[in-house]
This record gives C-alpha cells, structure tokens and sequence, in this order.
C-alpha cells in the first residue's frame, strides 16, 4: 500500500515543500491560488487517485451550495443548507464508519455480513475537510461570510496541503482574506514567523513525540514487554509517556501547519496552547486542539440551543457534543467513552467544582493532569496490547512486574525534557533570544539539523492524528 | 541571498526581521539543490544493504501511488551525508538525551552491545517449539548420532555489561528447557558454565551479534570432549588477525564511542566446495576455494569470511576420518574449521538456503554424525529450522 506524504519526511522536506513555496513565490498575485490548488491536489493524490473524485464531488456540491446560500433572498436556504450538510456528513459517516457499524450489527444481530474491504483506509484528511466544509456553508447561511465566487479559491481553501493530513480545521472566513490579496500576501516577518513554527513543529514531533512514544510501544507492542508485565511504577510511566506523545505528535504537526500556512501568508489560528498547563478540564479543552472544540461548539452546541434553553437542556447538547467528539476521533467504543468521560467530568466541574478550582493553585493542575492522563489510557483502549481493564489494574493495584528503574534509565532526559516543553519556559526563552540574533539564529539552525539528523534516521512515522 | 532578503526587511520597523528566514532558505533549499546533484550509491557498506534506487514511473505506478512511495524511499536512502545524519541521531541519542539504546540495540558497559530482547513473542515461543519437535523428532530418527549445540546469547554470559535494570527475557530459563527437550532425544552441549568460567577471554564480539574464532574453540574442545576427540591443536598453528571490525550491532545502533573488534583466526585452508542444489540429494559443484574466503576480511561483514558465508550445500576436506554434517547458522561458520582436524569430510548446511529434508542427504552422501549447532536467538525464531524434519520427496509417498 502505498503511504500519504508526511511533512517528516526527506521527500517533503527537501523536495515537495521548496519546490511548492518556489513555484508558490513565484506565481503571479492572481494566479497564486491555481498554484495552491494543483500543489494541493498532487499532494492529495499523492499516495494514488482514489479518492479524488470524492474530494472533488464534495467541493463541487458545497461551492454550489455555498452560490445559493449567498443569495439575497431566495426561498428554500434552510433545505440547501440541510442538504449540503446531510452530504457532507453522510460522506463522513460512510467512510469513517461503515465497518464500525457492520461490525456492530453483526455482533448485535449475528448476521454475519461481510466488512468492505476498501473502506479499510480512510480517505486522506476526510475528518478535517468533512469540518471545514460544514462550518463553511453554516457560516454562509448565517451570512458570516460571502460565499466564495471562485471555484478555483474554493477548491484551494478546502484542499489547502498543509491541512489536509491533521488540520487544523480552519474556517473559510478566517482564510479568506488572504485568499483574496493578490498583493503582497505574505511579508518576510510572516514568512520568518512561519518558518521558525515550522522548524518548531518537526522538532516536537521528530525528537519529542516519537523517541518518547517508543517507552509506551516497548510495553504494550507485540514484541513489547507486555502491559500485564508491568510494575505500577512502569504503567505510570508507560501512560505518561504515550500522554506526552500524544501532545507532541499532534501539537507539533499542528505546528507545522500552521508554520506552512503562514509561510503562504495564512496566518492561522494555534490549535494548542500549553495544554498540560490547564487549571481544569475545562480550561484543558480550551487549550487542546482547540479548532475542533471550537467546531463542535458553533456548529454543534450552539444551533442546538447551548445554554439557552435551561440545564436539563444544556446537559443534554454538552453529552451530545461530546459523545460526537469522542466519535470524531475514531469508529470505535472506547472513543465514545472517552468523550463522554469528559462529559461527565465537565458537568462535575460546571455545576461543583470550577468555583473551587479557581482558589487552588498546584491541585488544580494535579487533578487536571490526572484525569487527562487517564483520559488518555480510555482513548488508547481500541490498541491491541492496551485494555481498559488490564490498563486500570496495573495503575491502581500494587503489584509486582518489570520494574521501571530500565525505562526512567532510558528514557529520563527525554521525559523530563518533554515535560519542561509542555509548559512556557521555551517559549519564553525562544522571546528572550531576540535580542540576541546570532544565538537565536544558532538555536534554530542546529535544531533545524538535529530534526534532519532524526528524519533521516527514523523511518518515517506517520501522525497519529491522521487516523481520526 | 541572505542580504537580498535583508533590504527587503529593512522596509519593516524592525531591521533585523528576515535572517532567521534566510537561514531556513539557505539550509533547506541549499541542502534540496546539492542532494539532487550529491553521489548516489547502490549499497550501504555501513547499513550492510542494498539502497533504493531512482524508480522509474509508468502512468500505472504514478496513479496508484506506489512510484511515489519509492521515490520517498529512494530520497530517503540516498539523501545526502546520510551516514553522517544518522551517526549525528545516534551521538544525540547517547550524549544528550543519555540514552541506552538505540534502534533495538543496547548498548552496554565498556563498549559492549546486545540484541534488545526484553520478551519473547507469543508468536516465537509458538516458533520454538515448531523447531524442537523438528530437532527432535530429526535426533529420534538417527540414534546416537545427532548432538546438538546451542550457543547462549553474549547478555547470558555477560550480564553486567548490560544497561542497568535492561528486563532481558529470561534466556536461561528457556535455554534449560530447550536442552531438556532436545536431551531426551540427542547428546546436548550447554556452554553456559565453560562460558562463564572463561568470560575474561575474548568470546564474543562487542559490535556484532556473533561469537570470536576463541569462543567457537572453546565450543568446539567441548564437543571433542563429548565426543572423545583430540582438539585441533591450536598451539601448533600460527594465527592471523584482522583489525577494526565493525558488525552488525555496530551497523544498526552507530554507537558513537564504539570499540572496533578484531578477528584472531587460524589460516586454514583447506578446501571448501560449495554447490548448487538442484533437488533433493542432488548437488553440482559450483567452485571450491579455501574454507576462509580472506578477501572478505577486507570489506566491512568480514565475519562473512568464515565459510564464505551461509550457502545451502557445502563439503569441506578435512583432515581426519570419518564424515560430519552440520546444520547451523552463522555461529558454525567460524566452528567447522576446526572441525577439519578430526574429520575427512564435513558437510554443510544452512537451512535458510536448503528446502529438503535431510535424511536422505545423511543416507547418500553417508555422513557418519551430525552436529545441529545454532545460537539462541536465531534458533528461537527462523521459520526454517523446522526443514530438518521435512520428511523426504524421494519416495514419491509424500508430497
């Protein structure tokens, strides 16, 4: 089978980006966004044409819809915008979910039908472009936005490269100004500004997130230690390893994204801010992949009436909300568990807790990480050597098994390095150099060569998100 | 291009906005233009493999994807300073982040490397025993004339040189039950006490996964000692050395502060044919050299010189009586010269490269003893030990 490209990668790196930004550069203010759209597209198609005609077919109807939706007055908005959305969605649903639901039934009703056997791969970027064309024809309808004239512009927004494998889920109208500069689109500091994310991003994601991941696959891989082998102490570490790679992982390729994007003259949204910092789930899901909260809230939570309409009513859309977000994430149980886990916590914390958060100051942080971690032992539950149950026992019931003293030997200066770059000391640091041009251009030109040294080196993993 | 960039950030308030962007420009598009025009090369002497090479497209292969995925693989493999790239990884791993691996290595005290292996499989305890009934079942057959040798990984017999609290797999307890099984049906050689007594000598290789010319000798005065045999003399031979090997852990991990290995040998010579297989119990001659190939000693797997290698079907002229055939892996390779000393013929065997049951070869060329000699962890899990019980086509009974 062949792979998608991803941006850790020497073919993207030293072949498909500078070639994209040069012919990008090079192109003429009117016709930078054909440019866009062709480099998007051969990236699209990169790992074959397949599912081309999809894309294509689900731009065509939304672009459409979107020339309705715009009109003055016109009667019958309410049923395009219910179509454009139902197919959409059931674009989705099909491809995302089909095998999950024969799967389902056959176990249900025993009635043995066959899984399809194309559907085993899901369509590059499906879950996120799915996203940003449902919030575009939304926010035409709700006249948020003029709808996009050009389907050329269209077709570069929705199939725009740097977010098709894990987003982030960029709205139409936070992109279309810059879509429309013909002049002048991306200045150097932009640009500068980009790069340096970039950099950034690979660097999370090539030496943070996967030689950290490597604790948490050598005790639950095939050929892994076992989870049931585990010591207390080492499922802990186990967990919070797999925590910090996830964060990296997806943080860093949202990084990286985001840094392409503004490299273009997009200036995007960030879609983590110092997550492991949060003072309450809450304020954890403002600060997590925030672009799909975000989503869920003005497309999902808010046209279901939000807070509107009493608090019997307002439990009902967050469990609505959240059992969506758990389902975005994956066709599979523990996904909806994971998601209504965080429901049940947010409700704890809207209706007791928040007010008693907001005095303390190191427990909140505690309590917070505590319960994402294990949040994140329910999210990883659907992975063969990882189950819920086995998972719990081995972090709660003290007992014997591979001790961790090998794992922290190993892994302890990357995991304490992970740790320090979940919270703002780089960050800070990273402002504090630009007083110092040389020093910053050293720092950023040798981590440049440590995230070459580590993509050569590495086989070329995947994201993890690109499978949700 | 750096000062092209400069003007035009000196429209902005802050002058020095655009030398961070010059340094992404010039390290990504300077490196992206020289790996177009760098060397490319068909093998990778250090990875020890063959490299991708540019594929070439057809309207199939770029539609389906799959010329895309080579040409990732071939910018991959043929990026420029690769070697360099992966001993920087390597040196990071270890000096930054103090790492005690590195790609399934551990690397261990005092240069030393190991094999990672912290579990055994379900799948290759299935394995194993599939390998044991065929040992066995094979020794059954031929009573009193089968021994077999199984040589302990370097981590059993050197355990402290491993990284501290490495949860290795509990390789004696699997080796006790494997000479139990097998000892039920054949005369078995355990190393691991005449190993441990002699550890202070050079017995395996730090860098590669094999053991020395030394250890295959002490192995060997053990199987003379079972076998009532005068060793070969090694007193009376004069011995050659090859300095600066660098083996299979060394090709993997790229430990930075590696000890390079040197091979102490007897320069024997004594014939070796090797043949093509055309079938069950039938051979042609390909060509018969000096069992230890020296022109290997000059390129980088020079363990590889020992037997020329892993061949399928080999006879060696010895200078003794009576006939042995070996069934082995690569441990044997530097084992069997020694061998010469005691027999006039030895055969050969590496299952990896032979597809047939072995009786009929025992009855045909009329070997007298059969050594079954392999180390641990290749035994565990080759999928094709288990030809030694395949019983034989020349009847025309079985398929």
């Amino acid at each position: 089978m062949a792979h998608d490209m991803v941006f850790n990668s020497v073919v993207f790196l030293f072949c498909f980006m500078p070639l994209a930004l040069l012919l990008y550069y090079l192109a003429p203010g009117r016709s930078k966004n054909a440019v866009l759209l062709l480099e998007s597209i051969l990236f699209y198609c990169w790992a074959g044409i397949t599912w081309l005609p999809l894309i294509a077919v689900l731009v065509l109807v939304n672009y459409l819809a979107g020339l309705f939706l715009g009109r003055r007055q016109a009667g019958g908005r309410r049923l395009v915008l219910v179509l454009a959305v139902a197919v959409s969605a059931a674009a989705l649903v099909f491809f995302k979910y089909t095998n999950f639901l024969i799967d389902t039934l056959n176990q249900i009703a025993g009635l043995g039908l066959s899984s399809l056997t194309f559907l085993s791969v899901l369509p590059l970027g499906i879950s996120y472009y799915i996203f940003k064309l449902i919030s575009y024809v939304a926010d035409v309808y709700t006249r948020k936005t003029e709808p996009e004239r050009n389907p050329i512009d269209f077709a570069a927004y929705v199939i725009f490269f740097p977010q098709l494998i894990v987003g982030p889920i960029v709205r139409y109208r936070d992109m279309a100004p810059a879509l429309h500069t013909t002049r002048g689109r991306c200045t150097v500091r932009q640009a500068e500004e980009g790069a340096a994310q970039f950099v950034f991003g690979l660097a999370k994601k090539v030496i943070l997130a996967d030689s950290i991941g490597a604790l948490w696959t050598d005790i639950i891989a095939a050929d892994g230690i076992g989870l049931a082998n585990a010591s207390l102490p080492l499922a802990w570490l186990g967990i919070l390893a797999y925590s910090l790679q996830l964060y990296f992982d997806f943080s860093g390729y949202s990084q990286m994204s985001n840094g392409l994007s503004q490299m273009m003259g997009f200036t995007c949204p960030a879609n983590f801010n110092l997550p492991y910092m949060a003072t309450s789930i809450t304020d954890f899901w403002r600060r997590w992949h925030i672009t799909l909260s975000l989503w869920f809230r003005d497309y999902i939570y808010i046209p279901l009436g939000g807070n509107r309409h009493g608090a019997a009513r307002q439990v009902f859309n967050m469990m609505v909300v959240w059992a969506l977000t758990g389902f975005w994430h994956g066709a599979n149980w523990n996904f909806l568990c994971w998601g209504l886990y965080y429901f049940v916590l947010l409700v704890i914390e809207k209706n007791l807790l928040l007010k008693h958060l907001q005095k303390g100051k190191v427990w909140p942080r505690i309590y917070t990480l505590f319960f994402v971690v294990l949040g994140w032992g329910i999210f990883t539950a659907n992975q063969p050597g990882a189950p819920l149950a086995l998972l719990v026992s081995r972090l709660f019931i003290p007992q014997g098994g591979v001790s961790a003293l090998y794992f922290l030997r190993n892994y302890g200066v990357l995991l304490a390095l992970g740790c320090v770059c979940s919270t703002p000391l780089p960050g800070w640091l990273w402002e504090k150099t630009r007083r110092a041009l040389p020093l910053r251009l050293l720092v950023f030109a040798a981590l440049l060569v440590l995230c070459v040294a580590f993509v050569v080196a590495s086989t070329g993993s995947a994201a993890l998100y690109a499978d949700f | 291009m750096e000062k092209q960039v400069y003007r035009k950030a000196g429209k902005r308030p802050q002058p020095r906005a655009g030398a961070l962007l010059a340094l992404f420009i010039l390290l990504i598009f300077g490196f992206a233009v020289y790996n177009v025009f760098s060397p490319k090369r068909e093998t990778s002497e250090l990875e020890n493999r063959r490299l991708a090479q540019l594929p070439a497209p057809s309207a199939k292969t770029v539609l389906n994807g799959q010329w895309a995925d080579d040409l990732a693989t071939y910018l991959q493999d043929q990026v420029a300073f690769r070697d360099f790239w992966i001993d920087l990884e390597s040196a990071v791993n270890s000096l930054l982040f103090a790492k005690t691996e590195e790609s399934d290595i551990l690397l261990g005290k005092d240069g030393w490397m190991f094999t990672k292996l912290f579990t055994v499989s379900q799948e290759t305890q299935t394995q194993l025993q599939k390998n044991l009934d065929a040992v066995t079942a094979f020794a059954a057959r031929h009573p009193g004339h089968v021994t077999f040798l199984l040589a302990p990984s370097a981590s059993v017999i050197y355990p402290e040189m491993l990284p501290a609290g490495a949860p290795m797999a509990d390789e004696d307890a699997m080796l006790d039950d494997i000479f139990a099984q097998i000892g039920a049906a054949a005369q078995v050689i355990d190393l691991r006490p005449v190993f441990t007594a002699a550890k202070d000598e050079y017995l395996y290789f730090k860098t590669d996964h094999h053991w020395t010319p030394q250890g295959a000798y002490l192995a060997y005065q053990q199987f003379c000692a079972l076998k009532g045999l005068t060793p070969f003399d090694a007193a009376a031979h004069e011995t050659a050395t090859v300095e600066d090997f660098y083996g299979t852990h060394y090709s993997a991990a790229r430990r930075w502060d590696v000890q390079p290995d040197h091979i102490t040998y007897y320069p024997l010579d004594n014939p070796m044919t090797v043949y093509q297989i055309d079938g069950e119990a039938a051979y042609t001659p390909l060509y018969t050299e000096p069992l230890i190939n020296t022109e290997k000693f000059a390129t980088r797997d020079k363990y590889a010189a020992f037997l020329d290698g892993n061949n399928g079907y080999s006879t060696i002229q010895g200078d003794g009586e009576g006939s042995i055939l070996v069934i082995k892996d690569s441990y044997a390779n530097s084992f069997v010269p020694y061998l010469t000393a005691n027999y006039a013929k030895i055969g050969v065997v590496d299952l990896r490269n032979f597809s047939y049951g072995l009786d009929s070869t025992i009855e045909a060329e009329g070997y007298d003893e059969v050594l079954v000699l392999y180390n641990f962890q290749t035994f565990i899990a080759d999928k094709r030990v288990v030809y030694i019980d395949r019983p034989t086509t020349l009847t025309g009974a079985d398929e």
